[in-house]
């Protein structure tokens, strides 16, 4: 009988505190169940150690992070579940160098420094009362050293703390402790554009778009009389909900006087960066306007699009020089049209009254530029004048140069084929190397001799002439290569004629009907059919190659654990992406032979989504959590090219048919802070942004995959809950949208472009109208599947499912049913 | 969420969902201290990536002394690589950061109970579900409410003997899932 002995002080208390042994814990539970004495013993025990307090100040954290995730609040430094950055409470020991002024205020309670800055250190704080972030800035003393420079500041500061746009950083107050003054600001989380440009050039919208929106900022301040005179990427702050606002009002104008004018590097400090600042300004900082603020930000959207400042210098004095000089202008932008090349030039006129005289102006100027448009991308300086017409939706329009050779010398050729045309390069002899330039990078080129060949796609070429000949001029209007006086080489350009893409046919209905099973081990994710749709890949447990005509195993390896595929566009090879002693690899191996072609690697085993050769077959794209990896597979080289925002899973990397584009998930902030899930379409192999599809209401990374259709003027997207999404390309017209399936699942496109087949953990295979979305047929197995292919003449389909069953289809069209 | 030590043991394998359940672990840890440290947002991932790297391909070398020694080793790391990036960068840190590598500092304190707190956390929320909410319920009130069994008892509508169960064991539950990771 349990209760003839009451548990011991000893049993009591480490049953209550979860640490009686196993072997003990039965009897004792027994005992206190059919004991009140203990339970009562129990009920007033005092039973507390370490573990326990953890536990509680844990548990108090989890609460406190609910209650707060319950209410949203506007993103605060410790809000922990927005940011999955965890930030324990603020800690006042660890921060090194806060002004002794503030540590411990009775109003601000400092969280961390946000950064330093030519007048002083920021930092970010609590309200102690409100409770909201904000921003303060720490103005070194020696700012407000002359006599009356304080008062001036403040007033200054009250003056800007007038001003309320959503394209200013709100300054709240100034304020002073134990003689360290600082200004309270409204705190904008998000990255300064000195951070952002950091990381290269900007594509053209979103550079037009910023410096627009500062405009906008500046044209409210100055009508307000206010000139910011300090205008520079550092000072404009893109918040996470995509808009920019002007930092640092006022700051400069208070400091200014404050400044002796034989401290040069001081006085250039407060009075304008020299990379930016105005010639009038340059001369004397009194005569700064609103004009002077146009000029500075003209010279930002300069940096932001070339990703270089206009007058790249040594030395302060000549950077100031280069400005003033009437007769120096920058190095003009690659890849800008004509018109933007305008819009900036009158912007970053050395004459003040040939400025736009308005940030407003300038704001309108811009507007257009905003929008996302192909012909952004227009050769401008080396092809000669822009094409006539605006072809808006023009991707694929090639232009076909050909460079060709003046009279004599033996002749190099470099042929490189775009989508539409093939540019020809030709060149006299072995001491002229032509490179071609895209976007900045160096893109190789077809040489006759080595046989190498390399595919591009249309877009913004530049050519540089290097090697051992010397003396030679590229005149850019005409577009004439010279040595000397001599012509070595003219530049013609004709437009190729355009890919008609194959007629659409109107979709019938289709009847589906099972062919035959094959069986694999391991779940099957993958399937991939060789162009010529006698071979299909089926990735299992290990990868088999099976014979379609058939249906048998044509070859098999099992020697590595693979997790994903993709077949060469040749059909002859395969790579493998497995994952070994905590690294990521691609094994690529023959498809027939399976011996090792290349390996690449590593990358980090952090969740791979994939990986694909590009249309080339030369590299290979490997989709790691947020990240893109491009692997070279002649070098075996790798390197980092796509970096998503936070969190956002890179589950599809699909090339438009032409191979000229990219099409990959993306995230956004709205503005109550939510991720939404974005669509975005990149260049290849400039991976320049060309596209962006809002999915509005749609979450982060709830877009499982999509594909390319309609020969690339369309796309679809299966979403996590198994309803489609169509939509036109470009264009961004919502299509359709219409609930496929149970649950989650995978696509794959018909080459003709019509339809498209869908399956899903449901079991249903169906295929659907890529244009309107509406079912042209269905079949349903027993199994929930993960994998679908169509094979390239559209007559089968095969489905993988998590039994281990490959299935093929056979496709049959029907008469559509008569109205 | 698995937490204990075994898993650690594990990582050195390299299946990769142990590497995700490392990351999804530990990177908004390191993250809130690669943020107070000064870090840019844009520079934060590939710190904790390296981190957590040198974790995965050290954790066979990881000498395991006492609980602690995990926190204080993943410490180690994350000071010796913070400061690798501000020797390559024109900005300081915004914390000390030999003070975090040292042992016994002020700031390896705030480090460790910060640590603990937050796998204690997320040891929480992964057990939850484990428990009827009843069950839950009782055990939250007692030890984070602070509630004495009987009014919890009163309550959730449960007997004073379930109260008390619940407690004991939702507590043997966590320290089975913690052990060796927390002091």
């Amino acid at each position: 009988m349990h209760l003839a002995t009451h548990l011991s002080d000893a049993e009591l208390h480490d049953l209550l505190l979860g640490k009686l042994p196993d072997a003990a814990e039965g009897a004792a539970e027994s005992h206190l169940a059919e004991c009140p004495a203990c339970q009562a013993r129990a009920a007033t025990a005092r039973s507390c150690d370490t573990f326990v307090q953890l536990v509680t100040a844990a548990g108090t954290r989890v609460a406190a992070a609910r209650a707060a995730a319950a209410t949203p609040a506007p993103e605060s430094p410790t809000d922990a579940a927005a940011t999955q950055v965890y930030s324990g409470p603020p800690v006042v020991l660890a921060l090194v160098g806060a002004p002794a002024g503030l540590v411990g205020h009775s109003r601000y309670k400092l969280v961390r420094r946000l950064g330093a800055g030519g007048m002083g250190d920021v930092w970010l704080a609590e309200h102690a009362v409100m409770g909201r972030p904000v921003a303060l800035k720490v103005i070194r003393p020696e700012f407000l050293a002359r006599p009356g420079a304080v008062e001036r500041f403040r007033r200054e500061v009250r003056a800007v703390a007038a001003l309320h746009h959503p394209n200013i950083v709100a300054a709240f107050d100034a304020d002073e402790a134990d003689g360290t003054h600082f200004l309270v600001m409204e705190y904008v989380p998000g990255e300064a554009l000195s951070d952002v440009v950091r990381r290269g050039p900007l594509p053209v919208a979103d550079a037009c778009r910023a410096v627009r929106d500062a405009a906008r900022g500046l044209a409210h301040a100055h009508a307000a009389g206010l000139v910011h005179r300090d205008i520079k990427p550092a000072n404009l702050i893109r918040a996470t909900d995509g808009a920019t606002k002007v930092l640092d009002f006022g700051l400069v104008g208070a400091g200014a006087e404050a400044v002796t004018a034989t401290d040069l590097t001081g006085a250039n400090m407060v009075m304008g960066t020299p990379d930016y600042i105005a010639p009038e300004q340059a001369t004397d900082a009194c005569t700064a306007d609103a004009r002077s603020d146009v000029y500075a930000l003209g010279c930002t959207l300069y940096h932001l699009l070339a990703g270089r400042v206009p007058f790249p210098g040594d030395s302060t004095l000549q950077k100031l020089d280069a400005h003033r000089d009437p007769a120096r202008t920058p190095d003009p932008v690659a890849g800008i049209s004509a018109k933007l090349a305008r819009v900036l030039a009158r912007m970053t006129a050395k004459d003040p009254a040939a400025r736009y005289q308005t940030a407003e102006a300038a704001a309108d100027a811009l507007d257009r530029f905003c929008v996302t448009l192909v012909d952004e991308a227009q050769p401008v300086a080396v092809v000669g004048a822009p094409p006539r017409s605006r072809r808006r939706f023009a991707v694929a329009a090639g232009l076909l140069f050909a460079l060709v050779a003046a009279a004599g010398a033996a002749v190099v050729q470099h042929r490189i084929k775009t989508d539409t045309g093939e540019l020809v390069i030709e060149t006299t002899g072995d001491d002229v190397e032509v490179v071609v330039k895209q976007g900045g990078k160096v893109v190789e080129v077809y040489d006759t001799k080595t046989k190498q060949k390399l595919v591009l796609k249309s877009g913004v070429y530049e050519f540089e002439v290097n090697g051992k000949a010397t003396g030679l001029t590229l005149d850019i209007d005409r577009a004439t290569l010279k040595r000397g006086d001599v012509v070595v080489a003219k530049i013609t350009r004709e437009k190729a004629p355009p890919a008609k893409p194959a007629e659409i046919e109107p979709a019938k209905p289709v009847r589906l009907q099972e062919l035959t099973t094959l069986k694999q081990k391991g779940n099957l994710y993958h399937l991939d059919f060789s162009p010529d749709g006698k071979r299909l890949s089926v990735r299992g447990d290990g990868v088999a190659i099976w014979n379609t005509e058939t249906g048998k195993v044509a070859k098999e390896f099992t020697d590595e654990k693979v997790l994903w595929l993709s077949t060469r566009g040749d059909g002859k090879a395969v790579a493998c992406y497995s994952e070994t002693a905590g690294e990521g690899w691609v094994n690529v191996r023959d498809l027939v032979t399976g011996a090792q072609l290349h390996r690449v690697g590593p990358v980090p085993p952090r969740g791979c989504w994939g990986v694909h050769f590009t249309p080339d077959g030369n590299h290979l794209l490997i989709c790691v959590h947020e990240l893109i990896y491009r692997a070279t597979l002649k070098t075996e080289a790798i390197e980092k090219v796509i970096t998503g925002p936070q969190w956002n899973e890179m589950r599809f990397a699909e090339f438009s048919p032409d191979g000229t584009k990219l099409l990959i998930p993306d995230t956004t902030f709205t503005l109550n802070g939510q991720r939404e899930a974005v669509l975005l379409v990149r260049e290849y192999p400039s991976l320049r942004v060309v596209g962006r599809i809002p999915l509005p209401g749609l979450p982060q990374n709830s877009v499982r995959m999509a594909k390319w259709t309609r020969h690339g003027t369309a796309i679809v997207g299966i979403l996590h809950t198994g309803e489609l999404i169509g939509t036109d390309w470009p264009g961004d017209k919502k299509l359709f949208a219409v609930k496929a399936h149970e649950s989650e699942g995978n696509l794959a496109a018909f080459a003709d472009g019509g339809r498209f087949a869908s399956i899903s953990n449901d079991g249903w295979l169906r295929v659907w109208d890529s244009l309107t979305g509406k079912k042209l047929g269905e079949v349903r197995t027993s199994a929930a599947m993960w994998g679908v292919a169509v094979s390239p003449d559209g007559k089968v389909i095969a489905t993988g499912a998590t039994n281990g069953e490959v299935k093929l289809w056979s496709v049959t069209e029907l008469d559509a049913p008569k109205p | 969420m698995e937490t204990s030590l075994s898993w650690l043991g594990r990582l050195s394998d390299g299946a990769a969902d142990d590497w995700q359940r490392l990351n999804d672990l530990y990177s908004p840890l390191l993250a809130g201290w690669l943020t107070r440290a000064g870090v840019p947002a844009a520079d934060r991932d590939d710190i904790i990536q390296e981190v957590l790297m040198v974790v995965v391909r050290r954790v066979a070398e990881f000498e395991y002394c006492g609980p602690g020694a995990f926190r204080a080793w993943l410490r180690g790391i994350l000071a010796n690589h913070t400061k690798k990036f501000f020797r390559t960068r024109p900005i300081a840190p915004s914390v000390d950061l030999d003070q975090l590598a040292g042992d016994d500092t002020a700031l390896s304190k705030i480090w460790d109970r910060e640590h603990d707190e937050y796998v204690a956390a997320r040891a929480l929320r992964a057990v939850e579900g484990d428990f009827a909410p009843a069950t839950w319920q009782a055990f939250r009130r007692q030890v984070i409410d602070g509630l004495a069994p009987a009014e919890v008892a009163a309550e959730v509508g449960l007997s004073l003997n379930a109260v008390i169960l619940a407690k004991s064991r939702v507590l043997k539950r966590l320290r089975a899932k913690l052990r060796g990771l927390v002091e």
